[in-house]
């Protein structure tokens, strides 16, 4: 269950950066652009809310803001100390009244409603807690990729041999398992090349797994000690349980 | 928050860009009001490069235009803030509050302006 948690102070300007962190979230749950944006609009109308009702009358309050991905929903918690003020309990506007009749208020907690699945708050004498969840389509499940790459991956040959896996990285992969059973000998660019789609796939939060070593290019990863930096594994169905482990997580 | 401020004969036009959250709506509204104070009442919002909107940000739109229509000129004619150029996601915030049909929507400015 991944899952974080940022405090910061009950002002405007800590809006920008709770954008920043509920990012982190949408990305991570790989949620559609439109999600992404119906969880960042309805977050910021509960901070705003927060900001401006419960803190009213303060300028040090915080808000503790956590997420939590499990099963398919994105669940976002903010956590104040200030006076009770429950947003589900605010009116929701006649949003089909005339221009003349029409009130300028209580549209921040209307939209929560409609951008999230569910909006709960409870209040005890430690502070208010709001719970937004929004349900979210499940991202396509690409299983690992798997390349097997064959001869030297030497400044000579690891380009060729690494094109195929950084087309696949081109095109968004996540999930790859690199098959080194062929591979005969792995120098310094070699090492380098497999580091770099280490890298990338890091950054999407995706997986690289190695497989099928060759004693002498085992030795090489031993010597430098990137043993401990990449995820090796003996034969091509331990990676992939790996893998999967981690998609799970 | 950007405002940019073009003055026409027949209206004032600002233009928004980046984000009308809670942080930046002031700002909007204290442009909007200098306006009022020098007897400007027909403005054109051109929002085509806003990214976001929030409910204090629709709060100003919808309190300026309340101000702005209380300026007449004869019965027929007078103040309004009209808005130019919504892009799809401010669209559907538009759709999602009713905003839709509370303003007077052009594609562009051009006809905005034009419409005074």
């Amino acid at each position: 269950m991944p899952s974080a948690s940022l405090t910061v102070p009950a002002q405007l300007d800590s809006l920008a950066v709770i954008s920043e962190f509920i990012n982190s979230a949408t990305h991570r749950a790989q949620m559609s652009e439109r999600e992404a944006w119906q969880v960042q609009l309805a977050v910021d109308e509960a901070a705003t809310n927060i900001i401006q009702h419960a803190y009213a009358d303060s300028d040090t309050g915080v808000i503790t803001l956590q997420w939590l991905i499990e099963a398919g929903e994105l669940q976002i918690t903010l956590v104040d100390n200030g006076r009770p003020f429950d947003p589900t309990q605010v009116p929701a506007p006649d949003i089909h009244s005339p221009f003349e009749d029409r009130q300028a208020g209580g549209l921040g907690i209307y939209l929560m409603h409609k951008l999230m699945d569910t909006v709960a708050f409870e209040f005890d004498d430690t502070g208010n807690t709001l719970v937004l969840c929004k349900r979210f389509a499940a991202p396509n499940v690409v299983s690992a990729q798997r390349f097997t790459l064959e001869g030297r991956l030497d400044a000579r040959g690891t380009t060729a041999a690494l094109a195929p896996v950084n087309a696949a990285l081109a095109a968004g992969a996540r999930s790859i398992l690199i098959d080194l059973q062929h591979v005969t000998f792995l120098s310094s660019s070699g090492l380098r090349a497999l580091l770099l789609v280490r890298r990338s796939l890091n950054e999407r939060h995706g997986a690289l797994a190695l497989c099928g070593l060759q004693a002498q290019v085992e030795e090489v990863f031993i010597m430098t000690g990137f043993a401990q930096v990449f995820e090796i594994f003996r034969t091509a169905a331990d990676a992939l349980a790996h893998i999967e482990s981690r998609e799970q997580a | 928050m950007e405002i940019t401020h073009k003055r026409m004969n027949r209206a004032d036009l600002l233009s928004i860009r980046g984000r009308l959250d809670a942080m930046h709506a002031p700002a909007l509204k204290q442009q909007i009001e200098s306006l009022f104070a020098e007897g400007r009442y027909r403005i054109v919002l051109d929002l085509s490069e806003l990214e976001y909107i929030a409910s204090p940000g629709l709060r100003v739109l919808i309190e300026a235009r309340k101000k702005a229509r209380d300026w007449k000129l004869t019965d027929l004619e007078g103040g309004d803030i009209r808005l130019a150029g919504l892009p799809d996601r401010i669209r559907e915030v538009f759709d999602l509050t009713g905003f839709t049909s509370l303003f007077e929507i052009f594609a562009n400015t051009t006809e905005a302006v034009g419409s005074f």
